[in-house]
């Protein structure tokens, strides 16, 4: 029976999971739920997954601006929970990722590592023949290292050896110069091309897996990039969303949503509950927690909602790090564009298979451009880092739910920004003329690298990092990754999944990064769930890469009855 | 590869939901099939990754808690509240302001009477199978709602004419026209009697309207309904237990009855196999007649206090742009014959006025969203709405900043907009303009909704039934089709429903 709110005490679960975002409340408690606790998401927005909703912004195209591709395809999700069942419809594409350059050429990584060192091979021979090795190590060891780094709780010390000997197996370094190489060194010294070091650096250079410049932390961030599957959803990334709940609710999960979460109640030391604040449905009121409160509202709303004092008496030390947790460094200016075609690139010219990517990057104009970037984006020098590094998230080769009949298709961009906007006004420029101006600088710089562009556009939007902020208030100076990914807030220096206080758990500002691929739900459930005693289940046995490797076939093809698996 | 089903219901849209709640709540194994990429249908709202949210086609409804479907669901325990504002409408002239109060209040005693009356008598009506206007009429008299009977005997004019001041008349004509009676003569009858009075009664969803088909759903699917999107139906066949439903990209669902949410037009001329159609009904769904006047609908949020009105409490729409009845009737008839009028005068919502959850608090707050919709041509007249949707929300704009001199001082952040095709490309079954699923005209009101041998969501294919805005009540927002067929279909087959006392 769906949840009744009753009359006047509070209610009384298991588990309490404080928002209900995709990365980490909603598959934690589909987890949680489907091992027997009885748990509650509280969700602050009117929907769940804020940050992963798909929209009909113009008529029958479909955009998903926060969550352009899915990186599910990682996950022992899909599989664990049976997400095919709930309507869960995924597709892939031929390239995992691209990068487009200014001069006419691309770099392609794709599934077939054959593919991927042919192109490789026309930017260099010797750089041809060393990714076709990186790319074979990589699949080899897929489930392992996505299994260890991403896929069980952290931090985690003893996982670390191993961890980085993975990396330096990967990339056919020794283990202990892996440890002493930064992001741009081990570039430099995979490849001989700028283009092909550039595309190596390009997910690093996004902040996501740890500071570039950090001896081994950057080797390791530049290597955990060629971990990643893609694909998107069929209808949408939503669907992702759509499947979790429907997995949590058809196995007995209790949902408010418009309901904002005011206090984690802490009694003897112990978290113990939640209330509602005047924002909320259910204003004022309370509901318990028998096991678990699990915070997904990532770290400096979890100092707030806990209280600075309770934490600081459980935990100075961690105290004083969520106080300080930082998270300005890379806020997402995003972009939508409604086209009235499919796409071409210009350096489809060069290697035509771009034209079927769905992850496509302008990745800088040099390797010394690149580093360069690096740098103007720590001296947070808003103007220089313009431009520079884009993503694109385009699912019309893959999803043809997204086309409209007339052959609209719609292309979505995401550029990082430091928030705060030095010299420029500070925060609030956000809301000002600067948002139009790195739109229309955004916009000279594709119909550099898009045949027809300007004649392509029908309508655009944006969404600055202060828009992101106020959607999700999670994401404080719209960072979307829980976190800023620097020197010392990297994996052992990320929040515990199970808190200092006992009853409290953290999904978010965790290690991995918050991504459509719930890592972070999926470990939060794993340590709830074994501290309940009902880690033990016989259907929670998936490991990562693994539904991804077995279903690609089907997932390529893209013939979508073959994609419903009932 | 076929899956079974008890009930198939095409559409899940808020009637198609509301009937898969009714019947899985009662145990039957109900799947719901959308064709959109979400569910919802017309009551979507979104806040299309902004800090605001945006009621998309049906920002108010017609009735809140005095809708029995509230209380048979108990949607207040599943995220539903209701806001009902209580000053209606400001309407804006340049000879000054006019505020209309809750139920007609400042139109005048005899108009705000019929518009309490019909509201009375009108609202049980919309929930039991349908009786011929004339019957319905006739036991309003007895009932001692005369007033009732009487507006729905009225045209737009005469039903203006009873206001006591020209403020009065246009907000009553504007309540006319967006009820689907834009041509001044033509008589209203009961149902769009009904709108035009709920008109002056709006009844908003907290949080924004997606949040009642959102607690269909988790009914439902809590109850065990299964319900799947990017699901386009394009055929229904018998099957040897029931029916076959063909899916646009090759999925089948057999199922033993099947609930259709979709037009008349589209169930018997194109979905249901020919064999099966009746010739009657296939005259009825050839014919169908959908309004033909639509809006232009734009959304903006916005940094900085909103206007309030300067009467104290805050209307929930503003009528901006029209001086009189005159000055309404040039802008329908321009846009109309597809031209576009001199202005885009229409009506706004400062939707968070009311409702502060349909905006984010900040930070760099307050924020608050705004709506405004303004009749125009279903085509541009100077080539695509969708090369000259942008141009045109920036015109709206600059004409609300100049008829609210105070929006000047906020900044603008979001904007969005619907052309007026837009809505039918969007939701399919709307039809040419408005949300509306055919005209509720009294051609196409109660009995003759769509036909008689169908108006009780029975059909004479023996195991089919209508659940749509194309079948009684047709008014949008009521969830009174989705009722009336799942207690249809769950008396045929002897499911007991959730009912509350009543």
């Amino acid at each position: 029976m769906a949840a009744e709110l009753p009359a006047t005490e509070p209610l009384v679960v298991d588990v309490i999971v404080v928002g209900g975002g995709l990365s980490g409340g909603l598959p934690a408690a589909a987890y949680l739920q489907k091992a027997g606790l009885q748990v509650l998401i509280i969700e602050a927005n009117a929907e769940l997954g804020s940050f992963c909703c798909t929209h009909e912004t113009w008529p029958q195209t479909l955009d998903s601006p926060h969550v352009g591709v899915s990186f599910a395809g990682n996950s022992p999700v899909i599989a664990d929970l049976e997400l095919e069942r709930y309507g869960f419809r995924f597709a892939a594409s031929p390239v995992v990722l691209a990068t487009t350059y200014r001069d006419g050429t691309n770099c392609l990584i794709c599934q077939d590592p054959d593919r991927t060192a042919e192109n490789f091979a026309r930017h260099s021979r010797r750089d041809g023949e060393r990714m076709l090795e990186i790319q074979s190590r990589v699949h080899e060891t897929m489930v392992e290292f996505n299994e260890l780094s991403s896929f069980s709780p952290h931090p985690d010390p003893g996982k670390l050896p191993r961890v980085f000997e993975l990396c330096a197996y990967a990339m056919d370094f020794p283990v202990e110069q892996m440890m002493e190489m930064t992001g741009p060194e081990l570039c430099e010294r995979t490849f001989e091309s700028d283009a092909c070091r550039q595309i190596l650096m390009t997910p690093v250079a996004f902040w996501e897996h740890g500071a570039p410049f950090a001896r081994g932390q950057g080797a390791f961030g530049t290597t955990f990039a060629l971990y990643y599957t893609t694909g998107v959803g069929i209808g949408g990334n939503e669907v992702q969303v759509d499947a979790l709940t429907r997995c949590f609710l058809d196995h007995g999960g209790h949902l408010f949503t418009s309901a904002e979460v005011a206090e984690v109640i802490v009694e003897n030391d112990r978290a113990v509950g939640v209330r509602m604040s005047q924002r909320s449905m259910s204003a004022g009121r309370e509901a318990r927690a028998r096991q678990a409160v699990i915070s997904n509202v990532g770290v400096p709303e979890t100092l707030r909602l806990v209280g600075e004092q309770v934490m600081t008496s459980a935990d100075p030390l961690l105290a004083a790090k969520m106080r300080y947790w930082q998270m300005g460094l890379r806020g997402s200016h995003v972009t939508s564009w409604l086209l009235d075609r499919r796409l071409s690139w210009r350096s489809a010219e060069f290697d035509p298979l771009i034209n079927d990517a769905i992850l496509v990057y302008r990745a800088f104009d040099s390797w010394e451009g690149t580093k360069q970037y690096l740098v103007d984006m720590l001296g947070n020098d808003t103007w220089k880092v313009s431009g520079q590094l884009m993503e694109f998230t385009y699912p019309a080769p893959a999803d043809p739910t997204s086309t409209s009949p007339e052959g609209y298709t719609v292309l979505r961009a995401e550029e990082c920004f430091p928030y705060a906007l030095h010299g420029l006004g500070g925060p609030r420029s956000w809301d000002g003329s600067l948002r139009h101006e790195l739109v229309a600088a955004r916009n000279s710089m594709m119909s550099q690298l898009v045949q027809d562009w300007d004649s392509s556009v029908l309508d655009y939007y944006d969404w600055t990092p202060l828009d992101n902020w106020r959607l999700n208030r999670s994401a404080k100076f719209g960072q979307v990754v829980g976190g800023d990914f620097t020197e010392d807030q990297w994996i052992l220096g990320r929040m515990p999944y199970r808190m200092p206080i006992p009853g409290l758990y953290m999904s978010n500002g965790v290690w991995p990064v918050g991504l459509s691929w719930m890592a972070a739900g999926y470990n939060a459930a794993q340590v709830v769930a074994a501290d309940a005693g009902v880690r033990d289940q016989p259907w929670w046995t998936a490991r990562p890469c693994q539904w991804y490797e077995d279903n690609l076939p089907r997932l390529l093809a893209r013939d979508i009855a073959a994609s419903v698996a009932e | 590869m076929a899956t079974d089903h008890e009930v198939a219901i095409i559409g899940g849209g808020p009637n198609g939901l509301t009937a898969a709640a009714y019947l899985a709540l009662s145990g039957a194994d109900v799947v719901v099939l959308e064709q959109r990429f979400e569910r919802g249908g017309t009551m979507a709202s979104d806040d299309y990754s902004t800090p605001f949210t945006y009621n998309q086609a049906q920002a108010a409804l017609p009735l809140g808690t005095d809708n029995p479907v509230v209380a048979d669901l108990r949607l207040a325990r599943h995220g539903v509240a209701f806001i009902e504002p209580g000053t209606a409408v400001e309407v804006i002239t340049a000879r000054g302001d006019h505020v209309i109060g809750r139920g007609g209040a400042g139109l005048g005693a005899s108009v705000q009477a019929m518009l309490a009356s019909i509201s009375r008598a009108c609202t049980p009506a919309l929930y039991r199978p349908p009786e011929p206007e004339q019957s319905l009429l006739a036991r309003w008299r007895a009932q001692g709602e005369a007033a009732a009977a009487d507006l729905a005997d009225l045209t737009p004019t005469a039903a203006a004419a009873l206001a006591d001041s020209e403020p009065g008349r246009l907000a009553v004509r504007y309540a006319c026209a967006a009820s689907g009676f834009a041509g001044p003569d033509e008589r209203i009858g009961a149902l769009g009697g009904f709108m035009v009075a709920r008109w002056f009664s709006p009844v908003l969803v907290a949080g924004g309207s997606k949040c009642l088909p959102n607690a269909l759903f988790r009914i439902a699917t809590s109850a065990g309904a299964a319900c799947h999107v990017s699901a386009r139906v394009t055929q229904v066949l018998r099957a040897e237990h029931g029916f076959r439903l063909c899916c646009a990209d090759g999925r089948q669902v057999q199922a033993r009855k099947v609930i259709c949410t979709l037009d008349p037009r589209t169930t018997f001329t194109r979905l249901l196999d020919p064999a099966l159609v009746p010739a009657e009904l296939a005259e009825a769904g050839r014919g169908w007649a959908f309004d033909d006047l639509a809006c232009f609908t734009a959304h903006f949020g916005i940094a900085g206090m909103p206007p309030v009105s300067r009467h104290g409490r805050e209307p929930y729409l503003r009528l901006v742009g029209f001086n009189g009845v005159a000055e309404l009737d040039d802008h329908l008839t321009a846009v109309r014959s597809g031209r576009l009028p001199d202005k885009p005068a229409g009506v706004l919502s400062i939707t968070t006025a009311h409702d502060p959850l349909q905006a984010s608090p900040g930070p760099y707050g307050p924020l608050h969203t705004i709506r405004f919709d303004s009749f125009a041509p279903l085509s541009h007249p100077g080539g695509s709405w969708d090369r000259k949707r942008r141009d045109y929300r920036a015109q709206c704009w600059r004409f609300l900043c100049g008829e609210l001199p105070a929006l000047r001082e906020a900044q603008l952040i979001a904007q969005f907009a619907d052309a007026p095709g837009d809505l039918k490309r969007r939701f399919a079954t709307t039809g040419a303009g408005t949300v509306r699923q055919g005209a509720v005209c009294t051609a196409q009101a109660l009995t003759l909704r769509p036909h008689p041998l169908c108006a009780d969501t029975r059909t004479p294919v023996s195991g089919f039934y209508l659940g749509g805005g194309g079948v009684h009540p047709g008014v949008p927002g009521l969830l009174g089709a989705g009722m009336l067929a799942a207690q249809a279909l769950g008396a045929d087959f002897g499911l007991t429903l959730p009912a509350a006392r009543r």
